[in-house]
């Protein structure tokens, strides 16, 4: 049952077959098939291109094994240990990295399959990647990083930031 | 049908705004979903805009496209984009080239909301002040309210997520709020201490600035919370200081010689000697202008403080303190009348508390009554202790006890500790008195006094998990009352003979219980979630995964040092305990038998 493949259809209208239990890893094609049952019928996937998908099958192949994250609820309520962006492992790191010069939007199309596949380990994974990649940046670097454009006035800017400077001593 | 079905999941997951959106029907083929006369008319206009730097005549076409652009469908803006591309010389490719790889995405601006929140959590509440300068799009998901509750709800705060999120605070007053809860809420602490007697500390109060101490020796002392030193060494009793508790003005002291003294503060000079106990005085309470003492008497007295209408009292006290060889005549004098005595209980009183018409006391026999404070009469009794079979024949004293109006928090020397809601009452809280049979009516009713949760202070870390398995804490009593049964079976109440984690002192406040043990242990408990977060043991913090010694910063570091060698020649088990513990939002004050004060403050907090 576990055994069967599964096709996935990528934006590009391109087939992708694997086996079912990969593809439960993303939660919402678990619900999916749980749904249908057994049927050889493509999942559409309109909002992954090939590229990416592939990518995400390739995380997910790696991590078949792996226990399946508690449920949202729980983990967001009563999360004992402090949430810390810095305990990613090394394929994992290597992983998300991709080629230097596709990074960020490899990235940012990861996250959103993630979160539209509702695969929660890989959705973490992305959101740690970019939250160190904010991580004691000053604003002009953030905004250089991402291409982002300043759209305070110079006056709001700098009362922005006279209100906001974290003293020294954490 | 079944492609129904299939679609259904997807719609479901609501907190992606880009999954409803741009759900060709698979079946027909890509090219023939985009209308086709559309791109035709955006493609006539706009045949000169390939060049991306190309510089303005401002063209209002131009404008209109990119606005126009943004509601395509994706196949609209894929042929739109190839069309214009196919418009493109070398040099333009070259330029795509060059300029595509930096063409970064804006992460929190275009990412919906579930992965955005997802980001934030993982940045330090000090980059935040970092981000929130970054644009509008930026500040504008910082200051979502979802995402603080959501860095509340992380830490098992929840419920104060609406109360301490200030939206129209900076940024850094929130994550600096966040920050150090979170450093709270993680048992992420600085540490210092400092020996305060020779002789164990027997009682110890905090009032958010300076310490007071009891000590074994008759001597009690008020420090400066923050730096340790001392403000007042206040001698005069003949026997150990079992209770204190602090004014703005005064420090007042209750001792196993009887009495019951008031201080001046910062002078320590002697301003009244209470006497009319008749055995040691065991707890006290003030809250101006009453003051409530119990005794091992069996009896509780209700004093009134008055200072009689001198001219401006408050500036004369101030001004007056250094003539200090006439105080009474500086402050016009404090009159301390004693109201009543109150009688009832049958045994040693241990603890006491009390709002503007409630009193509640607890003795050493596991009895608690309410008394009407204004009458004295008896409003109540509840016996937690002999509600258990096998505990009826032996009593759990009742060794500590805070009665907020809204809760009613009391630990025993078994090491339980009663948290109980109170049913709200105007009565209990309202200025105007109330007489004596509206409140015997409110505090006799089954409802008014819920057992909300039992803690355990002996319980393992392992229990832990059995406790965050019953994680809904509404259904946080039915789940523990079995667990508290169990301990009940084979723990006799109080052998002397074996430690016993007792409850020596307790204090709660909107989201903490903190109660120092018999063994030396402080267990800081998260009582909104149920769950105990840490055990601060002198200088270690265990969080449940081993203990961690943290750095002395204070100046008397080498506290720790010497205490390990008295531990070393086997020092009797009676001076480990923690017998003072008094907290607020910055600060742990703890006092020990071993005559240490420690003080834990989050990381982050000055």
């Amino acid at each position: 049952m576990s055994d069967t493949l599964v096709t996935l259809t990528s934006q590009e209208g391109k087939p992708e077959q694997v086996p079912r239990r990969i593809a439960e890893r993303s939660t919402l094609l678990k619900n999916m098939l749980e749904d249908v049952g057994e049927s050889n019928q493509p999942i559409p996937l309109p909002n992954v291109s090939h590229k990416i998908l592939k990518r995400v099958l390739e995380y997910c192949i790696h991590h078949k094994d792996d226990p399946q994250p508690p449920s949202d609820d729980d983990k967001d309520s009563f999360d004992s240990s402090r949430k810390r962006s810095d305990d990613i492992d090394e394929w994992d790191q290597k992983f998300i990295k991709g080629k230097e010069e596709e990074h960020n939007e490899e990235l940012f199309q990861i996250i959103l399959a993630a979160n539209y596949l509702d695969i929660k380990p890989l959705l973490d994974l992305g959101c740690k990647t970019v939250a160190n990649m904010i991580k004691g940046k000053s604003p002009e670097q953030i905004r250089e990083m991402f291409n982002i454009e300043n759209d305070f006035t110079p006056e709001e800017e700098d009362q922005i930031r006279r209100e906001n400077e974290w003293a020294a001593d954490a | 049908m079944r492609r129904a079905s299939v679609m259904d999941p997807r719609k479901k997951d609501a907190s992606s705004p880009h999954t409803p959106r741009r759900l060709p029907n698979p079946s027909s083929p890509l090219r023939e979903s985009r209308p086709r006369r559309d791109i035709n008319t955006l493609n006539s206009s706009t045949t000169n805009v390939s060049k991306p730097n190309i510089s303005p005549p401002p063209d209002l076409s131009l404008t209109h496209l990119s606005t126009q652009f943004a509601t395509l469908t994706l196949h609209q803006r894929q042929s739109f984009l190839l069309s214009i591309l196919k418009q493109c010389d070398p040099q333009d490719m070259l330029y795509l080239n060059a300029v595509l790889p930096r063409l970064h995405r804006d992460f929190i601006r275009l990412l919906p909301t579930e992965p955005v929140h997802r980001i934030l959590s993982y940045v330090h509440p000090r980059d935040f002040c970092t981000a929130t300068q970054i644009s509008r799009p930026w500040q504008h998901a910082l200051r979502d309210v979802r995402l603080w509750h959501r860095l509340y709800a992380r830490i098992g705060l929840q419920a104060l997520a609406d109360a301490n999120y200030v939206p129209e605070a900076s940024m850094k007053v929130n994550a600096r709020k966040i920050y150090c809860l979170e450093n709270w809420a993680h048992g992420v602490l600085r540490y210092r201490s400092f020996r305060a007697h020779g002789l164990g500390i027997l009682s110890l109060a905090f009032d958010g600035r300076r310490v007071v101490t009891g000590s074994a020796d008759g001597e009690c002392k008020v420090f400066e919370a923050r730096s340790g030193e001392i403000v007042a060494n206040l001698v005069g009793h003949e026997e150990g200081v079992f209770s204190v508790c602090l004014d703005d003005d005064k420090a007042i002291t209750g001792s196993a010689d009887s009495s019951v003294r008031v201080w001046n503060l910062p002078s320590g000079t002697l301003s009244a000697n209470l006497k009319g106990h008749n055995g040691t005085v065991t707890c006290l309470r003030y809250k101006a202008p009453l003051l409530v003492s119990g005794s091992s008497d069996k009896s509780c007295r209700i004093w009134q403080f008055t200072q009689p209408a001198a001219p401006s009292p408050k500036p004369k006290q101030r001004s007056g303190r250094p003539r200090s060889a006439e105080p009474k005549a500086a402050k016009g004098p404090v009159k301390i009348v004693p109201l009543r005595t109150l009688h009832g209980h049958n045994a040693s009183i241990k603890c006491l508390d009390f709002t503007p018409h409630v009193l509640i006391s607890g003795d050493i026999h596991g009895v608690v009554r309410l008394w009407h404070l204004h009458s004295g009469n008896c409003l109540r009794t509840l016996e937690p202790g002999t509600a258990n079979p096998t505990t009826q024949r032996t009593h759990d004293p009742v060794s500590c006890l805070q009665f907020t109006g809204a809760r009613l928090t009391f630990g025993t020397f078994s090491g339980r500790i009663y948290m109980y809601t109170v049913k709200p009452t105007s009565h209990l809280t309202g200025q105007s008195s109330t007489d004596y049979e509206t409140l015997q009516k409110w505090a006799s009713h089954t409802d008014t006094f819920q057992k909300q949760q039992v803690f355990m202070l002996g319980d393992k870390w392992t229990s832990q998990a059995d406790s965050s398995s019953s994680r809904n804490s509404v259904n946080q009593q039915d789940s523990r009352l079995p667990k508290k049964s169990v301990p009940e079976e084979n723990s006799p109440a109080l052998p002397k003979t074996t430690p016993q984690p007792w409850s020596l002192c307790l204090q709660t406040d909107s989201w903490r219980l903190i109660s120092g043990c018999g063994d030396g242990r402080c267990v800081v408990w998260n009582y909104l979630t149920g769950r105990k977060i840490y055990e601060l043991h002198k200088n270690t913090i265990n969080t449940g995964s081993g203990p961690v010694v943290v750095r002395d910063e204070g100046k008397g570091s080498s506290v720790e040092r010497e205490e390990e060698e008295e531990e070393g020649h086997g020092k009797l088990g009676v001076t480990h305990g923690m017998t003072g513990v008094a907290f607020d939002d910055r600060i742990i004050v703890v006092g020990g038998m071993d005559g240490v004060v420690r003080m834990f403050v989050p990381q982050g907090l000055l």
